[in-house]
């Protein structure tokens, strides 16, 4: 059962993505009406706009927070083939018992891409302050802030080319057995190749190189999410594609001392129609998966380490009502009788040891 | 997996139902959801409006998945529970069977204190008129009322280990339906009047089929006819009934139950009890009459409420592997009798222990809506007291494993809830590197409010050794300081967090602002930085060079001096501070009484030529020979050249004034 509180974010037209801090406590959000806006929640969970600007002259597609440490950070990209990279600096005071105001400023705009920017995601931080952009050319441009006492420089670190044009990225967050793997997918649909390609930083080469395509997804890909990892001996990548994929890659020693992936791929298809997003909780047991069926479907690992499908939050409906009690009440139903949502049923423990 | 066994939630937002979209979801660090509607657009297509751009609200929702501890009379339940569950922890798996008795009790005490604590504020105005509250108390009390019910049947049965069940079932019973036993009370107050009473036979009936012998006999001898031989036989019969307690002869028992049964039953043959039929009615029950009985189950609440009682009088000394045929057959007499019943799934657990299948009890205990609060604690007093431990490895159940996801699932909701976290890290703890990895994830992302929490924070972290975590807090304070303008805390934060390049940062930015305006900001940081300041080469020549600064301030300018040769030859000067350093030494070198030896005066020369005059260089490259701007922040320079050839000068001048000093000296 699900409390749900309405926010009525203003946008002029579809939000594209939606995105929490580190803490959970600000959000982003960016649209087709080119704005980002920034909330923040109050001690009473009520969430507020506090920033609000027109950050490019194109839909923008994402939105992605900075690790804390390095401050008040944001970056967006956009059809209008920029990413810009944001932060939150304190304005001059107003009076001495205001606080003093907050804005936030360009710090740069990375105009490499001739098309457009499709997704943007700060690395890990433990490779410092560093950018990837994937575009619709096919190139993930990694970009690093040197100086994180200001913004204002990016060089390009690195530069890969892909034949296909990709539409999303991910970094892993985790350095078991392998460091620095970032994901990309295509959402090309002419050619039957892999469209999941898996990048690594290279020491022979000193560069980032693209290390594995994973075959077994050949439909277009609009989302990859590496899981954060809670103590697994293997990396999990969820994929938004046809279907719902959850990719394992595990880090092992060949013969010769080198290391390399072992790839395997489970599929998911109870959307029964492609999926766009996906998103992972805190640690890792549970997953999200956005289908163009309507419905979002959340899904828990049980402890065999199965993904089942726990419970679907659906778009249709009357909006939130009360449900009758049942005629019948056992210990889990009437436990259950005050939803807002309309409910079937409830959700945690759907997936029981047995 | 069918789709129909996943529970479905409909949300009903306009602009997500439109053709072509979709609703789309992502966690919101914490324990929430944000639902918002969806548009897949391809990076081919158009950048237009959408067709529903302007027309339809777009939302957002923060879906939020309701628990029962969202009520604060819920959460000393769960912070004492915690301690109980470190005690637990403490004792391990060796300690003798009467402590994990003491646990056992304490969890339940736990939770009928905080049952009561329900009852009381339910009934305040505050809850009474919040229909939502009033929902949640209702609620909360439900499943704590099964929780302590079925906790306490398990501990009779598995945990206190007794040979005999039938006493402890007896209590457990009277326990659960104690409305029979509060109108007994009423009814021995008003003394001879009871009998008169609509219920008073009722009352009596249900009292002896609870097992209460004692205080039936006590209400019967307040009867107005108690005299009479009836009443006067049914006395002697409930009085001399034999009850069995642990240590006697079986056997001995047996021959006095046997004889006591046929005597009464002959009572009863011999019309005795004729004119009181109700009292008969009673008689037969001790009997075990069937017919009896059948009224009884007739009118019980839930299908265990007489079978301990009926026990009593017809297999008193149970034990506890022959309550599963008890048990069974009992159940299947109450079906026939009572077929439009279903049993609830607290019914159904209860079978489920008294029919020893604690496999699918722990299976159920999982579905109780407590966000497994019964189940984690009583599998891990399960999984320490070694009870169960055969029956587990017979039915291939690894309890170990089993525990341990529970009490990590327990600990992580614990741990991603607000205001809960504190409770939840103990239970991580004892889960292991999963337990450790899941803190190590979650730790830092607690937000921090203040300097106090924040140093809670780091200390859970120390005592854990996660190195990391304890930096990433230090780092991002550091960091908020900083923002905030305020140095001194950032660059404390930063020291703390001992991260080089942070230090440096800020360092760096203090020595520049320095020179900029001649405004050494935080000075008091900076004079407290004692052998800490070896971090960072930067915050080295900070600290030195805050000495010189203090030094000069304080116009013992021999110190100063010295200090400044030392700072000058020490390689650590960052490139940007020549300017301000070689400025610096000017007054000293101008100084009438000298403070500055020749072979010093010359190195200073040295200086000037190799380091000020190519950063000269490079900025009228950069800037042209014209420039405005310049790479010299120094806030007492306006013109370079002048400034050079004034510190050329200075240097000639003090280095004339030494010569002559030291040359005579020598002389001398």
């Amino acid at each position: 059962m699900f409390d749900v509180e309405p926010i009525i974010a203003d946008h002029k037209d579809v939000i594209h993505d939606v995105v929490f801090d580190y803490y959970g406590r600000r959000m982003a959000t960016c649209s087709s009406d080119q704005t980002v806006k920034i909330w923040d929640e109050d001690g009473q969970g009520k969430w507020s706009v506090t920033s609000s600007w027109k950050a490019h002259s194109g839909s923008i597609w994402r939105v992605s927070w900075a690790h804390p440490e390095f401050g008040q950070v944001v970056a967006t990209c956009s059809f209008d083939r920029t990413a810009s990279v944001w932060e939150e600096v304190i304005g001059e005071k107003v009076s001495s018992t205001n606080a003093p105001t907050r804005r936030w400023v360009r710090r740069t705009t990375l105009v490499d891409s001739r098309t457009s920017v499709t997704d943007v995601e700060f690395a890990p931080k433990y490779l410092g302050l560093v950018l990837a952009t994937a575009s619709a050319d096919g190139i993930i441009r990694i970009y690093e802030a040197p100086d994180i006492m200001n913004l204002s420089q990016w060089p390009v670190q690195h530069e890969i080319a892909n034949k296909l044009p990709l539409s999303c990225l991910s970094w892993n967050t985790s350095t078991y057995m392998v460091t620095q793997l970032l994901a990309a997918g295509s959402d090309e649909s002419a050619t039957p190749t892999g469209k999941v390609f898996i990048f690594a930083y290279s020491e022979n080469a000193r560069k980032c190189v693209k290390i594995e395509t994973v075959n077994d997804i050949t439909d277009p890909v609009t989302d990859v999410a590496f899981a954060p990892n809670a103590g697994r001996t293997f990396h999990m990548l969820a994929v938004a594609s046809k279907d719902l994929y959850i990719v394992n890659l595990r880090g092992i020693m060949d013969t010769t001392g080198n290391s390399k992936l072992d790839i395997q791929t489970v599929k998911f298809s109870e959307h029964n129609c492609p999926v766009w997003r996906v998103c992972w909780n805190m640690l890792a047991t549970m997953l999200i998966s956005t289908g163009d069926d309507g419905c979002v479907r959340l899904w828990r690992m049980n402890y065999n380490k199965q993904w089942r499908c726990a419970a679907v939050l659906k778009a249709e409906g009357t909006g939130p009502t009360y449900e009758p009690a049942p005629p019948t009440p056992t210990l889990a139903t009437t436990a259950s009788a005050t939803a807002k949502f309309y409910k079937k049923g409830t959700i945690g423990n759907q997936v029981p040891w047995h | 997996m069918t789709d129909s066994n996943v529970p479905a939630f409909e949300l009903g937002d306009t602009l997500a139902m439109r053709c072509g979209n979709t609703l789309t979801g992502v966690f919101v660090p914490g324990s929430k959801i944000a639902l918002s509607a969806f548009r897949h657009v391809k990076y081919n297509s158009r950048d237009v409006p959408t067709d529903t751009a302007n027309q339809d609200p777009v939302l957002i929702y923060m879906a939020h998945e309701t628990t029962l501890f969202d009520e604060p009379v819920l959460r000393s339940l769960l912070a004492e529970s915690n301690a109980t569950f470190a005690t637990l922890q403490q004792l391990g798996q060796k300690a003798a069977r009467v402590e994990y008795v003491n646990i056992s009790r304490a969890y339940r005490s736990i939770v009928r204190a905080c049952l009561e604590k329900l009852e009381h504020e339910k009934k305040s105005p505050e809850v009474q008129t919040d229909d939502l509250r009033l929902q949640r108390f209702s609620e909360a009390m439900v499943v704590f009322y099964a929780a302590e019910c079925l906790w306490h049947l398990f501990e009779i049965l598995y945990i206190q280990q007794n040979q005999l069940v039938v006493p402890q079932l007896l209590e457990w019973a009277r326990f659960h339906f104690p409305q029979t036993e509060e109108r007994a009370t009423d009814l021995l107050l008003m003394g001879e009047e009871a009998s008169e009473s609509d219920d008073y036979w009722n009352v009596l009936r249900s009292l002896i089929m609870l097992g209460e012998i004692d205080i039936t006999r006590a209400i019967l001898s307040q009867n107005r006819r108690a005299s009479q031989p009836a009443f006067k036989t049914a006395e002697l019969a409930l009085k001399s009934m034999p009850i069995y307690q642990e240590g006697y002869s079986l056997q001995k028992f047996n021959s006095q139950w046997e004889y006591w049964h046929m005597d009464t039953e002959r009572k009863i043959l011999s019309n005795v009890f004729a004119t009181e039929p109700e009292l008969e009615q009673l008689v037969q029950l001790v009997v075990g009459n069937n017919d009896e009985w059948d009224a009884g189950i007739k009118a019980s609440q839930d299908w265990y409420q007489y079978l301990p009682g009926y026990l009593l009088y017809t297999k008193p000394t149970c034990k506890p592997f022959e309550l599963r045929i008890a048990s069974t057959n009992w159940l299947n007499r109450w079906s026939m009798l009572r077929p439009e019943r279903i049993l609830n799934s607290m019914s159904r657990m209860i079978l489920q222990l008294m029919e020893h299948d604690v496999r699918l009890f722990i299976y159920e205990a999982q579905k109780i809506s407590d966000t497994n609060w019964f189940s984690a604690h009583l599998l891990d007093l399960i999984h320490n007291s070694g009870i169960l431990k055969a029956y587990f490895d017979q039915n291939n159940v690894d309890l170990p494993a089993l525990r341990h996801s529970i009490i990590y699932e327990y600990g992580t909701f614990l741990m991603s809830a607000r205001n809960l976290w504190h409770l939840g890290i103990d239970y991580l703890d004892y889960c292991k590197q999963e337990g450790r990895a899941a803190i190590e994830l979650l730790l830092p992302r607690i937000s921090i409010r203040s300097e106090r929490q924040a140093n809670k924070l780091i200390n859970l972290a120390k005592q854990r050794g996660l190195l990391t975590v304890e930096q990433d807090i230090c780092k991002v304070l550091s960091k908020r300081a900083y923002d905030g303008e305020r140095y001194g805390n950032a660059l404390e934060w930063a020291i703390r967090s001992k991260d080089v390049l942070l230090v440096t940062g800020i360092a760096d930015f203090i020595l520049k602002t320095y020179s900029r305006t001649g405004n050494m900001l935080c000075p008091d940081t900076i004079a407290n930085i004692g052998g800490r300041m070896f971090i960072s080469p930067r915050l080295v020549f900070l600290s030195k060079y805050f000495e010189f600064y203090e030094f000069y301030r304080n116009r013992d300018f021999l110190s100063a001096s010295e200090l400044l040769v030392n700072l000058l030859e020490s390689k650590i000067t960052p490139e940007y501070f020549w300017p301000s350093l070689l400025i610096d030494s000017m007054p000293l070198l101008e100084s009438k009484d000298p403070k500055i030896f020749s072979k010093e005066t010359v190195a200073i020369l040295h200086h000037i030529e190799t380091e000020l005059v190519p950063i000269i260089e490079r900025n009228t490259d950069k800037f042209g020979e014209h420039h405005t701007e310049t790479v010299f922040k120094d806030y007492r320079v306006e013109n370079i050249d002048e400034i050079l050839n004034l510190m050329r000068l200075a240097c000639a001048r003090n280095l004339a004034r030494a010569m002559i000093i030291e040359n005579t000296m020598a002389l001398e």
